[in-house]
C-alpha cells in the first residue's frame, strides 16, 4: 500500500480530529445507523399501539417536526449524512447475509422517474391521509420503507433501493447538490496509477487457509467511479469507497455548493445533467413541491378546496387535492418552465428544443427548492424543538416504564419571532443560489449572449421566491401540535 | 371569471386569518368542566393573541354533542382592566374532522391574566378558570442587522467562490 497522499490545501473532514477518525472507522456507519434503527422501532411501536393524538406519539413528532427539519439542516450545513445512518439499508445488509441478490435493476427502470413517481405518491398520501396527524399511517409510512428497501435489495443487485426507489435518498441526493462537503478524490494523480480500482470494484483479498477470494470491503454500490464522480448526485455518503481506496486517497472535502449544478461533465454513474431529462423533471417537482408541501398547510389551500369543490360539485377531497397536485406539479412547472425556455430560444436566437434547453437549466431551480425546504422545516423544527421530551416521557410511561419522569407539557421550542427572520435568510439565500445558477449556466450553453439568456431564469427565480415568501408570510398551521389533532 | 373572481376573494381574505402563528403554549390540560374535559392552549403574544379550547366528553356525553356556546372571558390578575368577554368559534378544516373552539383575544402588554372558559349548555353555564401570562410578539428591529449579517456573509462568500469557479469543467 502506498504512503497516504500529500496535505491537500481544501478542508477535509476526514482529517479533522475525532470526526476524521471515526468516520475513517469501518464500523462507522453501523454505529449510526443502530441509534436510527432503534429510534424507527421505537417510533414504529409507538406509532402502531400508543396514544392516537399525534402530538403525544414519536412517530408523528419525530418524523415531522424533527427528522425532516434535521434532515435538511444536515444536508445544507454538511452532507448527506442521513443517508450514511439509514437504518433501512442496515436492515437489508443484515438481510443479504442470509439472501444474496441476484438480479439487476431492469435497464428501463434505471433512472429516476418511478422514484419521482413515488416521491409525489409521498407528498400526495401526505395531505390526503393527513399523515402528520396520524401515528398509525406514519408507523407504516415508516415499516413500508424498511419493507421496501428489503424486498427490492435482496432481490436485486448494489444499492438498487437507494438509487433509482427511495424517495427520501432523491431528496437528499438533489438537497446534497448544495452541500459544502463532497466524497471526493484527495489526488487525481493516485488515482491514475491506481491497478486496483477498488473504489468501485470492491476489496478482495485471498484468504491464508485456501485459494478462496473473500471480498474485505465492497466498493461503490451507487456505481459512482471516484475519479470520475461529479458532485454529490447519486452519493449517499456510505464511505464504501474510502474504506476501500488502499491508497486512503478519498476524502470528504470542502466544495462550494451548487457547483456541480452548472457543471455539465460527463459523471460517472450520472451521465450528463444536460440529457437527464428525469432528473430535470426530479430538480422541478423538488421546487415546486417545496411550495406545494407549504401551501398544503396555510388556510388559503382550504379556500382552494372549498372553492373547487363548490365549482366542480365534488365533496371528495381526493379528485379536488389530486388537482391541485397535477396544477402545481405539472401544469404549472410546464408553463413556467416552457416559458422561460421559449424566451431563452427566442433571445439567443438557438434552435435547441424548448425540452432540451428546459433540461439544460431545470437545476436553477434547486437553490432555491433547497431554501423552501430549508425555511419550512426549520420553522417546524425549531417551533417545536424540545417536544419530543415529553413526547419520549409519555411514551415510556404508556409502556408502565417512567423513567423518565411525568410528561411535562410546557415543552415548546424558539418563539416565532426569532424563527421568522431566519425563514426569510434562507429564502435569500435560496434565489441568490439559483440566480448564481442560471447565470453560469448561460455563460457556459452562450458564452457571447449571457445576459438575455440568464434573464427568463433569473425572472422564473424570482417569481417563485415571491410565491415563496407569500406562503411563508401565511399563517401556518402547527403540524403535530395538538391543535392538529 | 365570477369563479375566479370569487377564488380571488377567498385568498385574499384568507390571507388576513389568523391561524395559530407559532407553537401554542398549554395553558391547562384535561380540567373536568359539566360534561366535558376542557383543554385550554394560548397564543399569547402582545396585540392579537388567541386562545383555543379544545373539548372532550368526560364518556356521559355523546362526542357529537356540542356546547351552545362557547366564550373565553380574560382580565389581567391585577385586576387593572375590567374583565372582557369574547365568543370563542367552532373551527373545521375541509373535510377534516378536527374541531376546536377559537377565540381571538387582544392583550395590551406583557402581564399575568386570569381567563375563564364559559361552557353554555342549556342554560346552565359551566366554568373553567386558569392564569396564563403573555409575551411580546415583535421582534426588535435592531435585532434585524443582526439575523441578516450572517446570511450575507455567506451570501457574498458563495459569490466570490461561485465567480472563482468558472463553470469549466475539471479535467480527469
Amino acid at each position: 500500500m502506498s504512503s497516504p497522499t500529500a496535505p491537500n490545501p481544501e478542508f477535509d473532514l476526514l482529517r479533522v480530529p475525532v470526526i476524521g477518525r471515526f468516520l475513517s472507522w469501518r464500523r462507522a456507519r453501523l454505529v449510526l445507523q443502530i441509534p436510527l434503527f432503534a429510534i424507527a422501532f421505537l417510533m414504529v411501536a409507538q406509532g402502531l399501539t400508543g396514544s392516537q393524538l399525534s402530538p403525544k406519539n414519536l412517530a408523528t413528532v419525530l418524523t415531522w417536526v424533527h427528522y425532516r427539519g434535521a434532515l435538511i439542516v444536515v444536508l445544507m450545513v454538511a452532507g448527506n449524512f442521513f443517508c450514511l445512518g439509514c437504518p433501512f439499508v442496515m436492515v437489508r445488509d443484515v438481510a443479504r447475509r442470509f439472501v444474496k441478490p441476484k438480479h439487476n435493476w431492469p435497464q428501463r427502470l434505471q433512472n429516476k422517474w418511478l422514484a419521482l413517481g413515488l416521491f409525489v405518491l409521498v407528498l400526495f398520501c401526505y395531505e390526503l391521509f393527513d399523515l402528520w396527524g396520524s401515528p398509525l399511517w406514519t408507523a407504516v409510512l415508516i415499516l413500508a420503507y424498511f419493507v421496501g428497501a428489503l424486498i427490492i435489495d435482496t432481490r436485486f443487485k448494489h444499492a438498487t433501493f437507494c438509487k433509482f426507489v427511495c424517495p427520501i435518498g432523491q431528496f437528499n441526493f438533489v438537497a446534497s447538490t448544495l452541500s459544502p462537503l463532497e466524497v471526493k478524490v484527495r489526488d487525481l494523480d493516485v488515482c491514475s496509477s491506481c491497478k486496483t480500482k477498488d473504489c468501485i470494484k470492491s476489496r478482495q483479498e485471498t484468504t491464508s487457509t485456501s485459494s478462496d477470494i473473500v471480498f474485505v470491503q465492497r466498493g461503490c454500490e451507487l456505481a459512482l467511479f471516484q475519479p470520475l464522480k461529479v458532485g454529490n448526485l447519486d452519493c449517499t455518503f456510505c464511505l464504501d469507497c474510502v474504506h476501500a481506496c488502499p491508497h486512503e486517497n478519498v476524502g470528504i472535502l470542502a466544495r462550494t455548493p451548487a457547483s456541480e449544478l452548472w457543471n455539465d461533465q460527463r459523471r460517472s454513474g450520472v451521465g450528463q445533467l444536460s440529457k437527464r431529462n428525469d432528473f430535470a423533471a426530479l430538480s422541478a417537482i423538488f421546487t415546486f413541491g417545496a411550495l406545494l408541501n407549504a401551501f398544503g398547510m396555510v388556510s388559503p389551500v382550504y379556500a382552494v378546496e372549498t372553492w373547487l369543490s363548490r365549482v366542480l360539485g365534488i365533496t371528495s377531497e381526493t379528485p379536488i387535492l389530486g388537482l391541485i397536485f397535477v396544477l402545481a406539479l405539472v401544469v404549472e412547472p410546464m408553463l413556467l418552465l416552457g416559458g422561460a425556455a421559449l424566451a431563452t430560444r427566442q433571445f439567443t436566437r438557438t434552435r435547441g428544443s424548448l425540452l432540451t434547453i428546459t433540461t439544460t437549466f431545470a437545476p436553477t431551480l434547486i437553490p432555491l427548492g433547497c431554501g423552501m425546504w430549508l425555511a419550512h422545516y426549520t420553522f417546524h423544527l425549531l417551533t417545536g424543538l424540545w417536544t419530543f421530551i415529553p413526547v419520549f416521557q409519555y411514551a415510556f410511561q404508556q409502556w408502565g416504564m417512567p423513567i423518565l419522569g411525568a410528561p411535562n407539557w410546557s415543552f415548546g421550542g424558539i418563539p416565532v419571532m426569532l424563527v421568522k427572520p431566519l425563514e426569510w435568510g434562507f429564502l435569500a439565500l435560496g434565489v441568490l443560489g439559483s440566480l448564481l445558477v442560471a447565470h453560469n449556466i448561460a455563460k457556459r450553453e452562450h458564452p457571447t449572449k449571457t445576459t438575455v439568456a440568464f434573464l427568463p431564469w433569473a425572472i422564473l427565480s424570482l417569481i417563485l421566491w415571491f410565491c415563496a415568501l407569500w406562503l411563508l408570510s401565511q399563517p401556518m398551521e402547527m403540524r403535530a401540535t395538538l391543535l392538529s389533532s | 371569471m365570477r369563479h375566479l373572481f370569487s377564488l380571488f376573494s377567498l385568498l385574499t381574505l384568507c390571507a388576513l386569518a389568523h391561524a395559530h402563528n407559532g407553537l401554542p403554549t398549554l395553558v391547562l390540560q384535561n380540567k373536568v368542566s359539566g360534561p366535558y374535559k376542557v383543554t385550554l392552549w394560548a397564543d399569547p403574544h402582545v396585540g392579537q393573541g388567541n386562545l383555543s379550547v379544545v373539548l372532550t366528553p368526560t364518556g356521559q356525553t355523546p362526542p357529537d354533542q356540542a356546547p351552545d356556546k362557547v366564550e373565553v372571558a380574560v382580565q389581567p390578575t391585577s385586576k387593572r382592566l375590567d374583565e372582557k368577554i369574547y365568543p370563542a368559534k367552532l373551527k373545521f378544516k375541509f373535510q377534516r374532522q378536527y374541531p376546536y373552539y377559537y377565540a381571538e383575544v387582544p392583550f395590551d402588554k406583557v402581564d399575568s391574566w386570569d381567563v375563564r372558559v364559559l361552557l353554555h349548555n342549556q342554560q346552565k353555564v359551566d366554568v373553567v378558570t386558569a392564569q396564563m401570562g403573555t409575551k411580546a410578539d415583535n421582534l426588535n428591529p435592531w435585532f434585524l442587522p443582526l439575523y441578516a449579517l450572517p446570511f450575507a456573509v455567506i451570501g457574498l462568500i458563495w459569490i466570490r467562490a461561485a465567480r472563482k469557479k468558472t463553470g469549466s469543467p475539471t479535467e480527469i
